[in-house]
This record gives C-alpha cells, structure tokens and sequence, in this order.
C-alpha cells in the first residue's frame, strides 16, 4: 500500500513551494521593481535638477561675466575721449582678459569719438588663437541700425539681445551684451555709444556638451523670447521657439516650460516625448541674466532599463532562493520521511500477523527516533502478547477438552447413575410383585426391605419393620424342648456359612400379635463370594386337614 | 448429513441422557416414549438405526421393533434393556428381532462403539 505520487509530502511541499513561488516571486520583483523604479527615477531626477544647476550656474558665470565686463568698460568710457588706438587696446585688454568672449567691441554715436568722425566701431572678434578685427560702420553693416545697438542706446543701461546670426559681424551666431557710455555734451549727458560683448552659441553648445549626462541626457537653452539657443537637434536651433516647437511635436509641455520659466519659476516634468517616442523627464529653471531658461532632460527608459535589469536578477534570485529552498525541503522531507516509510511497511506487515518485520535500530534523538523506538516496542510487546495468546490458546484448548472428558464423565456417571437406580427399581418391582411376604435383611438378620406382600399380612408398614430383627417378624418354631434362640441362631449360622434354608416352619407374628404358620426359605445373598445378606420368602402353611 | 437414529424408551430420564449423548457425538437423535410414537417418527423420518427398550409403556419392545421392521426392513435396531438375558436367549430369540442387544448396565461408550459399528460415525 504505497501512497499516490501526487499524494506524498514531498511532492505535495514542492507543489506549494512552486505555487508560492509563481505567485510571490512575480508579486516581490514587482514591488521591488516600483521600488527600484522610484528609487532610480529620484536618484535621477536629482541628478538632472544638479545637472540643471550646472548649467544654469556655468552660463550664469559666463553671462554675468560679460555683463561685468561691458559694464566695467562702460563705465570706463564714460566722459573719456579715446583715440581709435586707445578703443583698440581697451578692447584687447579685455578680449584678453576673459577668454570665452568671443568677441568685444565699442561703436560710436555719430562724431562721438572725434568730430572728424562720423562713425565709429572697432570691434575684435576671436578666430582660433588670433583676433580679428572689424569695423562695424562699413556701409554692409551700419551698425548704428542693429538692434542691439539701438536697444542698448533706447534702453539706456546693459540688454541682451536674442541669438541671431550677425552676418558682416561676428559672421557666427552670436549673442550680444550691450551697454551705453555717455558724455557730456553741452551740460548733458548723452550717450556716446555702446560697449558690446559677444558670446558664440558655440561656447553655450559646449557648456551643455560638457554638463550632459547620461546617454539619453540632453539640454535645451532657449532665450527669453523662447528661441533655442542649444537643442540637440541642431537644425531647430535658432529657427524654433520653444512655442513653435510644442505646437510642432504637440507637446505642450514645452511651451509650459518656457511660460514657468519665464515666469522665474523652476520645477520638472515628465511626459511622452512624441518626437522621441519615450517618456521623458525634464527639470527647468530660469537664467537670471538674459532671462534665458534651461532644460535638463533625459529619457526614462535609460534608467528603467536599469531597473528592468534589476527586476530580472531579482526575480532569478528570488527562483534561485526558491530552488535551493525547494531542494533543502525535499532532501529533508526525504530525509524525515524514508523512515516513515519503512514504519509504514513495518505497520502492514505487523496488520497481516508478521510481527517480526525488522524495524532498524534508531540512531537519531528527533521524533522520527523517538517513533521508532516506539515501534520497536509496540513489535516487542504484540510479539510477548501473541506468545502469551498462544500459551493462553494452549490452555484453553487443554480445558477445553478436560471439560469436554468431564462432560463426558459425567454424562457416564448420570448414565450409570441412571441403570443403576433403574436397575434397584426394577428389583424392587420384581421384589414387590412377589404374592408370597419377602423380606430382605442383612447378615445380621435386621430387616432391610419388605414387599407390599408382608405389610398385607401383617399390617406392618415398612417404617416400623426397616432396620429391626426379623425375630420381631417370623421366628423358626422349633422343638418346645430345644434352647431359647436355637432358631435365630440357626439362621445366623446358615448366612453365615452361605447356605439356603428351605420350607423352614415358622411362626410369622402380625402387628396385632396374631401368629400365622409359614414355611420359610432363606436364601442368602452373595455379593463376589461374599454373603452380604438374605432373602427370607414366607408362604403361608395351609392348614392341617381336619382329622378324617 | 447427521445420521439420524430413534430411541425408544418410556423412562424420559434415560431418553434425554442418551439423547444429549448421542447428539454430543454428532449424531441426529428423535427419542419417543411410546410404540405409537415410535411409528410416527418411523413414517415421517426414517431414522438409520433405532436403540430400544424391551419394556415399553403402552407395547412390548421387541413387538413394537417388529411393526417398526414392517416399514423399515434394513433398519438395525438395538436392544438396549435392564433385563438380563442368557447368552442362549440373545442368541436363539432376541437376535432374530434385534440386530443387538445390550443391558443399560454398560457404558455410554460401549454404546457409542455400538451405534457407530451399525452405521458409522
């Protein structure tokens, strides 16, 4: 009797192990996996805004450092009357002073410079390690009608232009910090010109080259008008706006960037990229000077990827752990269970009556030892009980038949007990069918039965006759000459040497003394040789014939 | 099938001994008391062997052994009596009626090993 396959313990523990697995494993690596997830996207999210600060605080550096020197210069011109010579070493000097300008110049309101001079404009741009220089006021540029002169003169103090491409100028794209100087002319002040700085877009391409980080990581400065100044597609580059291009992607969460940004608002946002087709986080925050922003993005999946791969190991650890803990229960089950196994045959056995099945020695202190031993016992006990059975079997059966001779013992002795009363009565029938009186007595001559006979007679019961002399009865009549007791003595002598007496006369004497002549015959009784009584037979004499 | 045997005798003492005896020793027993009885046993279930006494109530035995004979001719029959019987009187008379005769003086046994010589165990 063996226990189904999908029935034994092992097999039914690997079953809710494996079911437990299938159904923990997927539910723990998906919590870590959100967890991971959380986790990653914080970590990155952190990253990003760090990132954002960077490039915010790099540009910011660079801006404010322009700004500083176009003020300083500004400031320096100020009620100073230079020579075109004395422009030019100003400028140099500060061209050399602050290598990421990639360009500085002065240009002059009309005969501000000198009066012989209409216009002037000397500006040095940088081009590898040499400065270049030109001249503004040539009549293919007319400085004095760009915007960000003109800008800088209506506004009166330092202003930024957007990025534009200043073709005859820089010949790059450029952005410009301008401030006015002034002098005095006739008790007033009056702007002079305009002290202007230029940083390429090129400069600002590789501060966001070098605060990328990630591979999906990508920064996108756009000027307070919301035009991009870097993206990382550069064709969008000073042709789109942050405006145009939600609209073009329809992403409006772009456009929402450029609306906080400009609101000097700082903050991130996540959404599904329709030009990337991918999620994508992005942390913003506004440039104080030249009211530009920046946007530090990257896509998700970059980190979710990392997580993916964190869900996979996590899941095959989680099936390792699982495995080994499968392994350690169905070793140890088996291990537990093999002797149960062999308890179990040892049980069946035991049930079909074959109570010496060997049982194997225990050798372990757990509870499988402790049931062995157990069994060990229950064997040696039902073995001493079957003995015990056996010997009382033996017993019984050995009483069984002493009772079955008993009964068959005594079912002789009623048997005999039976024939013999049968057979005392049945003499007694004879005896009592007699006509003739008959009286049984012992060897001592005293009365020991009577048949109805004598008490018709006599008028003696049997009470009153059993056990007294047959003197009291019949007494032989003998000679009127012979001695008292002859006759009795004669009868005594015949019982005793075992000889008959026949048609003895003798006087039988009833219950109310009458005597009656009989003739009497004894006979004695012989039991094996042995003369145990007599048997006295009365007839009654006939009377004497009367004389003729 | 237990042989089945009649025990005819007017003394139901030694009927029902000789009944719990007999029956002990798997055998089939029917005891009667009287001759008429006897017949009607006879008639409605032969037995293989009769066991009777000589002095019957209401018949005398080896007459009633005769009319019994009548139905069933092969029958043994034992005589089982307390009279006492010469030797020459089992031989000349009783054995010409009965086919055995025995004193109730002898032992269960001694019956026994006489039924089962007439018909077997």
């Amino acid at each position: 009797m063996s226990v189904p396959f999908f029935r034994r313990l092992p097999v039914r523990l690997a079953g809710m192990i494996l079911l437990l697995g299938f159904i923990v494993v997927p539910l723990i690596s998906e919590l870590m996996r959100r967890a991971a997830e959380q986790i990653v996207l914080q970590q990155a999210e952190v990253q990003a805004a760090t990132a954002t600060i960077a490039v915010v605080e790099s540009l910011g550096d660079v801006l404010r450092a322009a700004e500083t020197t176009v003020r300083l210069v500004s400031q320096d011109l100020e009620n100073r009357n230079l020579t075109p010579e004395e422009v030019d070493r100003v400028i140099r000097n500060v061209m050399a002073s602050n290598p990421k300008l990639s360009g500085f110049g002065v240009s002059f309101e009309s005969r501000a410079l000198a009066a012989g001079t209409e216009r002037f404009s000397h500006q040095l741009y940088r081009s590898g390690s040499h400065l270049v220089a030109r001249d503004l006021a040539g009549a293919d540029y007319q400085y004095w009608t760009r915007d960000w002169y003109t800008d800088a003169v209506a506004r009166g103090g330092l202003s930024w232009t957007e990025p534009f491409f200043d073709a005859g100028g820089a010949n790059a794209k450029i952005l410009l910090a301008s401030a006015p100087f002034h002098h005095q002319q006739g008790g007033q002040r009056v702007v002079a010109g305009v002290v202007t700085a230029a940083l390429t877009l090129d400069w600002v391409r590789q501060l966001t080259v070098e605060n990328e980080f990630f591979d999906s990581g990508y920064v996108i400065i756009f000027s307070r008008s919301g035009r991009l100044i870097t993206h990382p597609d550069p064709k969008l580059v000073l042709t789109e706006t942050m405006e145009s291009l939600a609209q073009k992607t329809n992403n409006p969460e772009l456009f929402q960037i450029y609306q906080r940004a400009a609101s000097n608002r700082q903050g991130s946002i996540s959404y599904l990229s329709h030009s990337l087709r991918q999620r994508v986080h992005e942390n913003y925050k506004p440039v104080q000077l030249a009211g530009w922003g920046v946007v530090v993005g990257y896509e998700e999946k970059e980190f979710l990827r990392q997580v993916s791969a964190f869900r996979w190991i996590t899941m095959v650890a989680l099936a390792a752990t699982l495995s080994l803990f499968l392994v350690i229960v169905l070793v140890s089950t088996r291990l537990a269970l093999r002797p149960l196994d062999r308890l179990a045959e040892v049980s069946l056995d035991i049930s079909r009556g074959k109570l010496d099945s060997p049982i194997a020695s225990p050798d372990r202190d757990d509870e499988i030892g402790h049931l062995s031993r157990s069994f060990l016992l229950m064997q040696a006990t039902l073995i001493k009980n079957r003995e015990l059975e056996a010997k009382v079997l033996e017993r019984t059966t050995a009483l069984a038949a002493a009772n079955e001779s008993l009964r068959g013992e005594i079912l002789e002795r009623r048997w005999v007990n039976q024939s013999l009363e049968h057979q005392l009565r049945y003499d007694q029938l004879i005896i009592n069918s007699f006509t003739d009186p008959v009286i049984v007595c012992t060897k001592a001559l005293n009365i020991s039965r009577v048949n109805p006979a004598v008490m018709h007679l006599t008028g003696w019961q049997p009470p009153e006759l059993i056990n007294t002399p047959l003197a009291r009865l019949v007494q032989l009549e003998e000679a009127a000459d012979a001695p008292a007791g002859r006759g009795w003595d004669r009868l005594l002598q015949a019982l005793k040497e075992g000889r008959d007496l026949r048609n003895e006369p003798a006087l039988m004497t009833n219950r109310q003394g009458g005597i009656t002549r009989v003739h009497l015959t004894l006979f004695p009784i012989r039991d094996r040789d042995k003369v145990v009584g007599g048997v006295t037979v009365l007839r009654v004499a006939a009377p004497p014939a009367p004389a003729a | 099938m237990k042989k089945h045997i009649l025990i005819v005798d007017d003394e139901v003492a030694i009927c029902d001994l000789l009944k719990e005896f007999l029956v002990s020793c798997d055998y089939r027993v029917s005891a009667v008391c009287s001759a008429d009885e006897a017949q009607r046993v006879v008639r409605a279930d032969p037995p293989q062997l009769i066991i009777s006494d000589l002095q019957l109530e209401d018949s005398d035995g080896l007459d009633m052994v005769k009319s019994l004979k009548a139905i069933l001719p092969d029958v043994p029959v034992i005589l089982l009596t307390g009279i006492h019987f010469d030797p020459e009187v089992v031989r000349d008379t009783l054995s010409k009626t009965v086919t055995s005769y025995l004193q109730k003086t002898v032992t269960l046994e001694r019956i026994l090993a006489e039924v089962r010589q007439l018909i077997g165990p």
